[in-house]
């Protein structure tokens, strides 16, 4: 049966790489007429760093919301290729209501709610306290002052588990756009052999632009794989303290819905805000691991473009 | 003898045009003005055409306008009038932005 496993994932991994380099080594369609609307420079890279507050809360039992102050972000475009973020892709399609994306490498952030460090966070102020090695250290306050959590010998501690990789995903991303919204769509598979894992998502997004003031309401699904899932919050035979505390994850569907706001004030210089509200799917809050069916992030912040 | 001349300052506005990728002509009112030390009797020249722009007798200054319809550089000289000698010369430059623009990816699931 293990074996047939195997074969199975191995079959379907050459199929997804045999598909992915077809349609990178197609002939790309790009647009011929000029460009209108989100226009890039071609060859030229963007920098802008986003400094101010915001909090992710954390659904993982005994693990801190985490704090954002920096959140720096990095663009480049060539003709087809683009890195956007920490999405690395190759434009198949650009048509005037269509664009086709291989996604080459897109990184996926289930382990934020496990780690302290986040590829999109710089947490300058309160790495030191939040650092878990360090909280560990400091003993049980008993006279007046909070009481600090410490899990008891029968509650499952994350930093006694297995750790949660960040797994590096491939697809295709389709987006129809609207004069009045785009309808976006993306699957993936892991291919970096962290959890092997597939995710399914989709989110319509409504734009709209009044003045200077940029705004934008998306909201979407995402089903994400049995293995991506039981990868970051399934705990094994070997990792349970007590029978009734295994758990294997099945496939689920999550749903969020996203406010963003964004104004320039200078050429360089702009303010944002934006806040966003996930349901978690069932397969997710079943996890003895996870003791909340909802994460709510949010984030106001100056904006430089350099 | 063109170490015999006088100081000629040869000066144009707009000297520069910058086109995009999507445009072919640059549209625009050229001002040509030049001054000299000693009064003289010149013509103002395009490039490769023999007939005068204009010409100025026993002037100090002069200037002329055109209207400007062109998709490259284009040379302009004053040259004494019985001589012929080339006394200035200036490039009204037409520069082609080849910069490519393409429509940036949207992204639902952005972090921020």
């Amino acid at each position: 049966m293990h074996r047939l496993n195997i074969i199975r994932s191995a079959l379907a991994s050459l199929i997804f790489g045999y598909v992915l380099m077809l349609a990178i080594s197609s002939r790309p369609t790009i647009a011929e007429q000029s460009c209108s609307g989100d226009c890039v420079p071609v060859g030229s890279w963007h920098f802008k760093v986003s400094l101010g507050y915001g909090q992710r809360s954390n659904p993982v039992i005994g693990q801190d919301d985490i704090d954002y102050y920096i959140v720096p972000e990095i663009s480049y475009y060539g003709k087809r290729f683009f890195l956007d973020s920490w999405d690395l892709g190759y434009t198949l399609v650009d048509k005037e209501q269509h664009q086709v994306n291989a996604i080459l490498l897109s990184a996926g952030f289930e382990q934020a709610f496990f780690s302290e460090w986040s590829l999109n966070n710089v947490d300058l102020s309160s790495y030191t306290y939040a650092n878990p090695n360090v909280e560990a250290s400091v003993p049980p306050t008993s006279d007046g002052g909070e009481p600090t959590e410490v899990p008891s010998p029968e509650e499952l501690d994350i930093e006694q588990l297995h750790e949660r990789d960040t797994a590096g995903l491939s697809g295709f991303e389709y987006t129809y756009m609207h004069q009045y919204f785009d309808w976006q769509t993306q699957v993936l598979q892991d291919v970096t052999g962290v959890h092997k894992g597939q995710k399914v998502r989709t989110a319509l997004t409504f734009p709209y632009r009044q003045n200077k003031n940029f705004w934008a309401l998306t909201s979407g699904l995402t089903w994400q794989s049995s293995r991506l899932i039981d990868y970051y919050y399934g705990v094994t035979e070997s990792e349970a303290l007590r029978p009734s505390q295994i758990y294997h994850a099945p496939s689920s569907t999550s749903f969020f819905i996203k406010g963003e706001w964004e104004r320039p004030l200078t050429k360089h210089f702009g303010v944002r805000a934006v806040a966003s509200y996930k349901w978690l799917g069932k397969g997710v809050t079943d996890s003895p691991l996870v003791e909340e069916d909802t994460v709510l992030t949010w984030f106001v912040a100056g904006v430089y473009h350099f | 003898m063109a170490a015999d001349m006088p100081a000629i300052e040869l000066t144009l506005k707009p000297k520069v045009c910058v086109l995009s990728s999507e445009e072919e002509t640059c549209f625009d009112e050229l001002h040509i003005a030049w001054q000299s030390s000693e009064a003289m009797s010149i013509c103002l020249y395009q490039k490769d055409h023999s007939s005068p722009l204009a010409c100025w007798e026993n002037a100090n200054y002069g200037s002329h306008s055109m209207a400007l319809n062109t998709g490259v550089s284009l040379g302009f000289m004053l040259r004494e009038m019985e001589q012929n000698q080339l006394l200035a010369s200036e490039t009204f430059e037409v520069i082609h932005d080849h910069k490519q623009y393409r429509r940036a990816r949207r992204n639902a699931w952005a972090f921020f």
